[in-house]
């Protein structure tokens, strides 16, 4: 019950005028960035950061998490009308919202995407509201040792939840360790890793990686693959709406399974690309007719989208409760929690309720203003799309170049982000995943203190790690996800023994 | 896109195995800075615990591993893959090269000015706009963000000589 009395006094906060005013131009925002290629929900929120330095911590999240709420949305229009994935979440949407399309069934796909996305915000965010608190105070207990172990947990799981090369995904890990040892060390003040260079000794920003990264080597796919866009109109009427929303209970079954899958697969940091894919695939190993899917099935629409949103949201869990995000986007919501001046971790849940509670708060109504919104605007935002991209590359360019400048107001992290853009583009084409490198880049110096100071309590001993039930059951269940590659291929081998 | 690339094999620019290769080395060689670094500024146990470089030298050494990893499997795939083909690495550079140019002429010109001329130019090279759509197009870009930037959130972005003869 507290938990509830806490969300109204959440909802006071969130729903004051100029919060509300936030909320819709978030969402218009968001829908603008997923639409867009080359935005996305990581480096539009980067992009739009310094924004927000001015305003209050309450009013400046709810900005910046809305902007995530509607590029998830958004991501679903390119999908289904130009079976281009303005997002890589909505890559699973393609394979059944764009036949729907081409068989003038491109409101009713769009209505069932939406409506999915909602839906499986709307589970991630119940789960939110009354698991967080319980995680925070469990957390609390947390030693440095407890800490470290959950960091771990939270790099192994990459390697463990991750489809492609485990060895890619613990170089490109280590290179974010790395980027985040650059500059001065906070607890013997020496400088490392910057060479003499002064421009490096305040280290790297994440905000520039994340810019380069995710905006300009996006981009510079994009190009490649020459884009021209032959799109379906992207019409919605209330008639067709309330139809697709009678049909839709009938689905029941695939919304709580891809709401499960996405709920874990927001906390632990699989993040919310992964969890559209699995959603996808498990509706289609459960339907009645599977041979449909991707011929333009509803189920193949609504699977993704509740996966991918409640992952999305669920990301924000681990966040709040103990600093550490879930995914690329929820790692900069809490690069903004550290510029407003608060400390992520469990201690939010007890010194700033108002914050927490009106986060959370603003989480179900900018689903609901999302909801609205999307369904609104949607043709709009499709007209956006007939622009040509010799104007849209530059003037997205021109975004990305201002938003790394306003992080520091320094040339030296335009030109990091170039680099880091090329980085992204190589590494992108050869599948090195971009979330670990990003998430070890933000989490590295903190990992390393507490590293230290578990090491230090223990005078340099290594078992402090298995010191006590709690820690040991972390740090095996990390090391599982770290050897699982080679534990799931000994498994499958053993089965096709037996079959 | 789902439409087969038209162009032949033999337009490949580079193979996906001499990138990964590239690629790994380029990893190997941060690991080896880095642990080499560490070790400068003391990867062992010091007087008062651990020193400055005891972690980064794990990593850089755990990089190490994984990169070697990484290039003997890229050693042994196949050679067939394109990683890029020459129109595709055409298109890219086409807006890679004047984006650093861009880049390069917003410490002299100012943001403002630089994305004024970046964005006209782009437009009418590759989108074959005419001066005055291109122009036009960008100069309203361009006063949205000075706007959006130097009055409404009063975030000062980095300016040249055109800004200070207006006085700004």
């Amino acid at each position: 019950m507290e938990e509830i009395n806490a969300l109204f006094q959440g909802f006071a906060v969130a729903l004051s005028p100029v919060n509300v005013g936030l909320m819709f131009l978030g969402i218009v925002l968001g829908i603008l960035i997923g639409v867009l290629p080359g935005l996305g929900g990581a480096n539009g929120v980067a992009i739009l950061l310094p924004l927000t330095f001015s305003m209050s911590p309450v009013s400046g999240i709810i900005l910046l998490s809305c902007i995530y709420w509607g590029a998830l949305f958004g991501g679903a229009i390119t999908s289904i009308l130009f079976n281009i994935p303005g997002e890589p979440w909505s890559v699973a949407t393609t394979f059944d919202g764009y036949p729907m399309a081409q068989q003038g069934q491109a409101g009713q796909a769009l209505t069932a995407a939406f409506t999915s996305s909602f839906i499986g915000a709307l589970v991630a965010v119940v789960m939110i509201t009354f698991l967080a608190p319980l995680v925070a105070k469990f957390a609390l207990k947390f030693g440095p040792p407890e800490f470290f172990a959950v960091q771990l947990l939270t790099f192994c799981s990459f390697v463990g939840m991750t489809k492609g090369a485990p060895w890619k995904t613990l170089a490109a890990m280590f290179l974010g360790f790395s980027l985040a040892a650059i500059g001065m060390d906070n607890v013997t003040g020496q400088l490392r890793l910057t060479f003499g260079f002064a421009p490096m000794m305040k280290g790297f920003d994440f905000l520039i990686a994340v810019i380069g990264l995710f905006g300009i080597g996006e981009i510079l796919l994009t190009m490649e693959e020459g884009l021209a866009f032959k799109g379906k109109n992207g019409k919605i009427d209330s008639k067709v709406v309330l139809e697709t929303w009678k049909k839709l209970p009938r689905y029941w079954m695939t919304y709580v399974r891809s709401s499960a899958v996405g709920c874990w697969m927001g906390i632990t940091p699989g993040g919310a690309t992964p969890a559209s894919f699995m959603g996808y695939g498990i509706a289609k190993r459960f339907s009645k007719n599977p041979d449909n899917f991707g011929k333009g099935e509803i189920d193949g629409v609504l699977a993704p989208e509740t996966a991918a949103h409640a992952a999305g949201t669920a990301a924000l869990l681990p966040m709040l409760t103990l600093g550490i995000p879930g995914s690329p986007t929820a790692a900069v919501l809490l690069g903004g929690l550290l510029v407003w001046g608060l400390q992520p971790g469990p201690l939010l849940f007890v010194e700033q309720k108002d914050f927490v509670w009106g986060l959370i708060a603003s989480m179900y109504l900018g689903n609901v203003v999302g909801l609205i919104v999307v369904l609104l605007t949607v043709p709009w935002f499709a007209a956006i799309l007939r622009i040509p991209f010799s104007i849209i590359a530059p003037v997205i360019l021109v975004i990305c170049a201002v938003g790394a400048y306003t992080v520091h107001g320094s040339m030296f992290d335009v030109y990091l982000m170039m680099g880091f853009g090329v980085l992204g583009y190589v590494f992108k084409k050869l599948d090195y995943p971009l979330a670990p490198l990003v998430l070890a880049l933000v989490l590295g110096d903190m990992a390393e203190n507490a590293f230290r100071q578990s090491l230090l309590g223990s005078g340099g001993s290594m078992l402090v790690f298995v010191s006590n039930p709690l820690v040991t059951s972390i740090t095996a269940l990390a090391l599982l996800m770290l050897f699982w590659p080679l534990i799931g291929a000994a498994l499958g081998r053993m089965k096709r023994q037996a079959a | 896109m789902s439409q087969p690339s038209p162009d032949a094999p033999e337009a490949s620019a580079a193979s996906v195995r001499t990138l990964e290769m590239v690629v790994a080395v380029f990893f190997l060689l941060i690991g080896s800075v880095v642990m080499w670094d560490s070790a400068r500024t003391g990867a062992n146990w010091g007087a008062d615990g651990p020193q400055s470089g005891y972690f980064p030298f794990y990593i850089g050494l755990l990089m190490n591993v994984a990169s070697a990893a990484n290039l003997w499997r890229a050693f042994k795939s196949d050679k067939s893959t394109s990683f890029v083909s020459r129109p595709q690495i055409k298109l890219v550079l086409a807006v890679f090269l004047p984006c650093m140019v861009y880049v390069l002429l917003m410490q002299w010109l100012g943001l403002y000015l630089s994305s004024l001329i970046f964005i006209a130019l782009f437009m009418q090279w590759q989108g074959k706009f005419s001066w005055l759509k291109s122009g036009v197009t960008s100069l309203a870009v361009v006063l949205l963000l000075f706007v959006m930037f130097e009055i409404w959130f009063k975030v000062p972005l980095i300016k040249g000589p055109i800004e200070a003869a207006l006085g700004f």
